[in-house]
């Protein structure tokens, strides 16, 4: 009888003890898949964003210091102006960009450019990774390699730099080693024109803007044809014609004279214009002025954005012609009294070309 | 004898429960104890990287949400930015208009898009700065699962010449 009893009370004790194990091991099992759950679901969070920053936000910070240091070189490093340089040759000008961007200052000469902008590229990043390492928990160490700058096409420059980061996660201890190529392109729209400050020693200044041509019905494309007539617009049709960065290399008179740049002021856009084939640009007639030629003397005449026959049926402009001269319009812009006898005196007796520019 | 039977009715008895208490501890402990949250957490990524990476011009591709956006008289400086860049320029300014354009357009894309099934809840905010959730929706508090998904809205405003952000947008999934 007690050991019937005894063979009862440890057939309880064992199932007791089964009972538990089978119940803590399965707590733990799902501990354990909530661990793996959450962790994945980390990895993937830090994965989504280290894409995002390479995509989206490390060229958001290249693009919004290259803007600015463009603007502050334009101002601070054309001749005649505080730092008494002469205009780019060469590299010299991209050595000054890369220097600029990431320390505020030019290698070529002394100046400090860090008031003219609003951050350098480490100072800008530093604010940034500040802000993500406070969000998302991590550690972020980065290192600028380099940057350049480049024309993507006549109205849109590509900035690049090259970064190396280190994202740490304190805790999956996860570590991504990125070395990523940044690059993003911006419209030359909004940024000064450098040969404007040039040429007339600080006395004007020119922002590259877009138009607001945007009424259809009244900017009809024989209305913008005689717009362009009646304000002795010289044509172009070079395609190659305009470049922004030439601007900071090339603005000696013999080489306005000879360049294929027909002016900024006036450009077109044909994305936003509707019209088929590559960018187009009126010349602008204060280059003229300045000397500058044109290759192509016949009038720029609007094509059918279908690519029908000329004067088009149907054409809107929603941006990016830059209107009229302000020489013409008189008085838009403040011009120094002197530089207007010297555009006078020029104008006086213009003479015939001396030089046979080349296209190209 | 009497005494011998009783024992072993009682045995019986105490078996029998063992058994089925095991039984009821075992289905128990094999139950997750909470509804699982990994589609949900997909479901929340999902979303917000439509918002991320979907632009207005391919919003205006889906006729019907293009139609409504249209309707709402809502004007765009630029097709290129994505949905959420274009909500954060929306109410960048803080103006109540703002606010209605990008509760108009959020709403065009959602019920239009259909990207958030009926079942679900969603609420799609810019911390700080603006909350959209679309109407006849459960509540949020009486959900048993609810996740978010962080991202951060930083881009070049190629209209005014400016980066706007970095702000933290959030879309919670319920």
């Amino acid at each position: 009888m007690k050991s019937r009893r005894g063979f009862v009370f440890t057939l309880i004790a064992i199932l007791l003890v089964t009972l538990m194990l089978v119940y803590v091991g399965a707590k733990y099992r799902v501990r354990l898949v909530d661990r793996a759950e959450a962790q994945g679901q980390r990895i993937h969070q830090l994965t989504t964003l280290v894409a995002d920053m390479e995509n989206q936000y490390l060229p958001t910070a290249v693009i919004s210091v290259s803007r600015d240091v463009l603007d502050a070189m334009a101002e601070s490093t054309v001749p005649y102006g505080g730092s008494g340089n002469t205009p780019y040759r060469g590299d010299a000008f991209l050595k000054d960009f890369s220097s600029v961007m990431l320390e505020g200052r030019p290698s070529s000469f002394d100046a400090d450019l860090n008031e003219g902008i609003e951050f350098t590229l480490p100072a800008f990043l530093d604010m940034f990774v500040a802000r993500v390492e406070s969000l998302f928990d991590v550690d972020i160490e980065y290192t600028v390699e380099s940057v350049s700058i480049d024309h993507h096409d006549p109205f849109w420059l590509y900035s690049r730099a090259v970064i190396t980061y280190t994202l740490t996660d304190p805790h999956t201890g996860l570590v991504y080693e990125r070395r990523a190529n940044v690059a993003g392109n911006f419209s030359i729209i909004g940024l000064q024109d450098p040969l404007y400050l040039y040429r007339t020693d600080r006395a004007m200044e020119n922002i590259i803007e877009a138009s607001a041509f945007l009424d259809l019905a009244e900017h009809t494309p024989t209305h913008i044809n005689e717009l362009i007539g009646s304000r002795n617009y010289t044509p172009d049709r070079d395609l190659d014609a305009l470049s922004y960065l030439e601007r900071f290399v090339g603005v000696t008179h013999d080489d306005l004279e000879c360049s294929r740049g027909c002016g900024i002021v006036s450009l077109l856009d044909p994305q936003n214009a509707k019209i088929e084939g590559g960018y187009y640009s009126f010349a602008d007639y204060t280059y003229g002025l300045w000397g500058g030629k044109c290759q192509d003397q016949q009038l720029w005449v609007i094509k059918d954005p279908a690519g029908g026959p000329s004067p088009p049926s149907t054409f809107y402009l929603n941006g990016h012609f830059v209107g009229a001269n302000p020489f013409l319009q008189g008085g838009l812009f403040n011009i120094a009294p002197e530089y207007k006898k010297k555009v006078s005196d020029e104008n006086a007796d213009p003479g015939p070309p001396t030089r046979t520019c080349q296209n190209g | 004898m009497g005494q011998r039977r009783g024992f072993y009715f009682s045995m019986d008895v105490l078996l029998f429960l063992f058994i089925i208490s095991f039984g009821v501890v075992l289905v128990l402990a094999a139950l997750p104890g909470k509804l699982p949250r990994t589609q949900p957490l997909v479901f929340a990524d999902s979303v917000s990287s439509f918002l991320a990476t979907t632009t207005t011009r391919d919003v205006f591709a889906s006729a019907d949400v293009g139609q409504c956006v249209r309707n709402g008289g809502l004007s765009f400086s630029s097709f290129d930015y994505t949905i959420l860049e274009q909500v954060t320029l929306f109410v960048e300014g803080g103006t109540m208009e703002g606010k209605t354009y990008a509760k108009d357009y959020l709403g065009c894309i959602i019920s239009g898009m259909g990207i958030v099934p009926k079942n679900y809840g969603v609420h799609i905010g810019i911390r700080g700065v603006f909350a959209y959730q679309p109407p006849g929706q459960t509540s949020q508090s009486d959900a048993d699962v609810l996740v978010t998904s962080t991202r951060i809205v930083f881009f070049y405003d190629r209209q005014n010449h400016k980066t706007a952000g970095p702000y933290v947008a959030e879309v919670m999934i319920w």
